[in-house]
Order: C-alpha cells, then structure tokens, then sequence
C-alpha cells in the first residue's frame, strides 16, 4: 500500500458518515446512498496515484460522491423519461409516476421538503455549506467550478429558499 | 456556522445516520480497491521485469520475503536511486472479524549494497524492523484492550525519499485507523559513507543550538499559516521542543524538511503538516 492510499483509506473512514448524509440529501435511498458511498471508496483509491495535493482529501473526496450522486440522479431521470415512454400513457387517477413515488418514499420532512425547491447543484452548495460546514473555496474544488459562480449560486438558492418560506408565511 | 436555517432542520439533518453495516462495506470496498490496484501493479511489473512467478507473488503470506519487484510495486519511489532496487518488504498481515493489520518492513538486500558499510545496513534494517515491532505491539494490545471484537485497522507504508550520493532516506508511514484514523511516520537515514543512521541532531555541530533555532522557525510559519487561512489549524503552543530524532528529509530542492505525525502540532485536517527550513537558516547553523 502506498503512502497515498494509507492517506485516502484513512480519509474515507473518517469521512464515510458525511459522504453518507451528503449522498443521502441527494438519493433519499439508503441502499443507493450506501452504493455510492463504496464507489466513492472504491475510485478514490483506484486513483489516489494520479493525487498531486494530499492536503485536501476530504474535498476530493466529496467532489466523487457529489459527482455519483448527481451520475446516479441522471441515470434515474433516463429511467423514468424511458418508462414514461414506454408506458405511452399517464398514470390512472390517484397513481403516481415513478418519480413523485420515489420522493414520496422518502421521508417527506422539513429537511427533504426545503431541498426539493432547489436544483441539483443548488441543493448541493446548500448542504455543503449549511450542513457540512465546508468554506467556499473547498465548495468550488468539489463542484469542480471557480469561487465566484459558487458564491452566486449559493446565494441564488438562498433567494430562492427565502422567497419560498415568504410563500409558506404566506399560506399560513 | 449555521445560523440560516433552524435548529429542528439542522438536527434533522444530523440525523441521517448511516446503517451501522456501513463501516464495513466502505472497509470492504477499501480493501477490494487495493487488492485489485496491487494485483494490477504487480502484473504489469512481472511483465515488464519478466518476473513469470509475479502472479505467485499476489498471495499474501506472513513475513515472507518479496522480491525487489515486489518491492518497488509496493512502495512509492520518490527518488529512484540505484538503491531503491535493493530494497525487499516483508509482510506482515492478520484478520479477525473487524480487526485488520497490513504492515511492511521495507529491508536492504545485504548482498545487493555492498558498496555500502554492512553494519549500517544491518542497523538500518534492524532499526525499520523494531519500527515494525512496535506497530505491530501496539496492534495487538488495542486488540486485547478492546476486547473481543474491536474495530481496529494498522498498515503501513514506505518511500524512499532521499538516494543520493551520500545518503539514503527511506520514510515508513504507519497509519492507525479506531474510531477516527491516526497517521504517523519515522524517517530512517543512512549516511552511506559512515554507515551511522543519522538523527536530526547529528545534522549540526555539537554546540550548534539548532534546537531553538528550528523551533522557532517552525512556530513562525505555523502562525503565518494560521494568519493566512481562515481557520487556526497549527497548535504553536504544543510545539514546547523538537527532539533530536524529530523526523526530517531533505526535498528536491536539498531543503530540509521537518515532519510531524498527525494531532502532534496541528488538527487533524492538517494530516502531517511540514514545514521547509530556509537555506540560510540551515546554513548559519551548520556553521
């Protein structure tokens, strides 16, 4: 075993549980945030030899899961456009698609409800920030994207978080 | 930090626990990785060294001794000299429900250095196998302290970090992973025209005060390095010495380099910080 993968292999046991939240926030599976948490394991060491800077591990290996989480999302996005095709048809009354079935498994709490008003990336600087308490610019290495469009889109999804409560203040 | 959003959301947060099997799996996976990754190596070196027993090789057995090949596979080159070929690892492996050790003990051929003074290779290789033993002891004491089934995981590393003329530096990293994971090293010299295994301390003339000299320096640049990020990572009040056999490699460069073990002078986050002595500092102590 190489020094980096005494490194990365060390990294991930102690950061497992947070990848598990962050792919959780993502997936709202527990099998399939469990799944991505191992390949994250799995491709951080197949590639640990191709790490120039070892001082940010945790960052890099945020930026994997972040990165198989929104994979994962992709790939089920397909799968229902491709069942909803296939089907031809839309879902009798009081039936729900795919999608709305698997949100609805989910724990529908305030926590899933709040992120469900955001886009993927949105929903992503928000839990990184907010919950993991990551600073920005290890924000943008792991969303693979310069400070300042993090910074934007983290407020954009602030805005967006804000005018929804106002709507919920509204209702009540 | 969190002040956007509620304590109830914050806590509901927190409250995605993974399943405990979990730890497991990730271990799983880890080791899985590195099997496949080492299998991969080892292939590729056996072809390239026309080694036809490489596949042979793959298997694990306790304390065998590897070949060269293996070796070189195995550890990570910083500087490949004409000694990093000499180098053969011993294996040490043990497994038991959650408990696991991965340990080498990197050695130099006798026969493939004798250009070089045989006490200090045996010292050399003596000194790297009580570093073994030592890991190896602490090992099975967690085991017997923790009880029947504990959730320990020892392995360990090495690079050559210095082959030069004068020189050779090889660095045995030993990682120690309970609960939350612990890195530490030991960086072993030996001065090839000597034989003596160097110490720090045995950089510097004997009334040289190279010891407050680098302490210093160290503590300058933690506190520079805590001015200049957001957070107060390094701990320069721990520093309160730096011992004779503190850890240290030269770079590319031919600085000096101090290492220190994980949690020692900085969070963790920092893993081993080092920090580069300047030239002219090294030069004025010499002197």
């Amino acid at each position: 075993m190489t020094r980096k993968d005494q490194l990365v292999s060390a990294q991930l046991m102690a950061d497992y549980q947070k990848l598990y939240r962050t792919a959780y926030s993502y997936v709202r599976h527990e099998q399939d945030a469990m799944d991505i948490v191992q390949e994250t394991a799995v491709r951080a060491i197949r590639s640990s030899d191709q790490l120039k800077d070892t001082t940010s591990l945790s960052a890099w290996l945020m930026r994997i899961t972040v990165n198989l989480s929104l994979d994962w999302l992709r790939q089920r996005k397909r799968q229902w456009t491709r069942t909803e095709e296939l089907d031809e048809q839309l879902p009798a009354d009081g039936q729900q698609l795919p999608e709305e079935q698997l949100i609805r498994s989910a724990e529908k709490t305030g926590l899933m409800e709040l992120l469900d008003q955001l886009e993927e990336r949105e929903r992503m600087v928000i839990v990184l920030r907010y919950f993991e308490e990551y600073k920005i610019g290890d924000i943008a290495v792991i969303m693979d994207e310069n400070v300042n469009t993090t910074k934007s889109r983290l407020y954009r999804a602030l805005d967006k978080l804000k005018v929804s409560y106002q709507q919920k203040l509204a209702e009540i | 930090m969190n002040h956007i959003f509620s304590d109830e959301i914050q806590r509901e947060y927190k409250q995605i626990t993974p399943p405990p099997q979990l730890e497991k799996l990730v271990r799983q996976a880890i080791r899985k990785a590195l099997w496949e990754k080492r299998r991969k190596t080892l292939l590729a070196v056996g072809r390239y060294a026309s080694v036809a027993a490489a596949a042979f090789l793959i298997t694990l057995t306790t304390f065998a001794n590897l070949s060269p090949q293996m070796a070189y596979a195995l550890g990570e080159m910083a500087v490949i000299g004409p000694l990093a070929k000499a180098v053969t690892v011993r294996e040490y492996q043990d497994q038991r429900n959650h408990a696991e050790a991965f340990l080498i003990t990197p050695q130099l051929d006798p026969q493939a250095v004798d250009s070089l003074p045989p006490e200090g290779v045996e010292a050399l290789n003596q000194a790297m196998e009580a570093y073994t033993a030592e890991m190896m002891g602490e090992y099975e004491s967690l085991l017997s302290q923790w009880g029947e089934d504990p959730y320990v995981s020892v392995s360990s590393a090495y690079e050559i970090v210095t082959d030069s003329d004068t020189m050779f530096s090889i660095r045995v990293d030993h990682s120690l992973i309970m609960a939350s994971s612990r890195n530490s090293c030991r960086i072993f010299h030996l001065d090839k025209e000597t034989g003596k295994l160097l110490s720090l301390s045995d950089l510097f003339p004997a009334d040289s005060n190279w010891e407050p000299v680098l302490r210093q320096e160290v503590i300058r640049q933690m506190e520079e390095r805590n001015a200049s990020e957001e957070s107060d990572l390094y701990f320069p009040e721990q520093l309160t010495e730096i011992t004779a056999d503190q850890n240290f490699y030269w770079n590319e460069q031919g600085e000096l380099v101090l290492v220190f073990s994980e949690y020692e002078v900085a969070a963790g986050v920092a893993n081993m910080p080092e920090f580069v002595i300047p030239q002219e500092i090294l030069t004025e102590l010499k002197k």
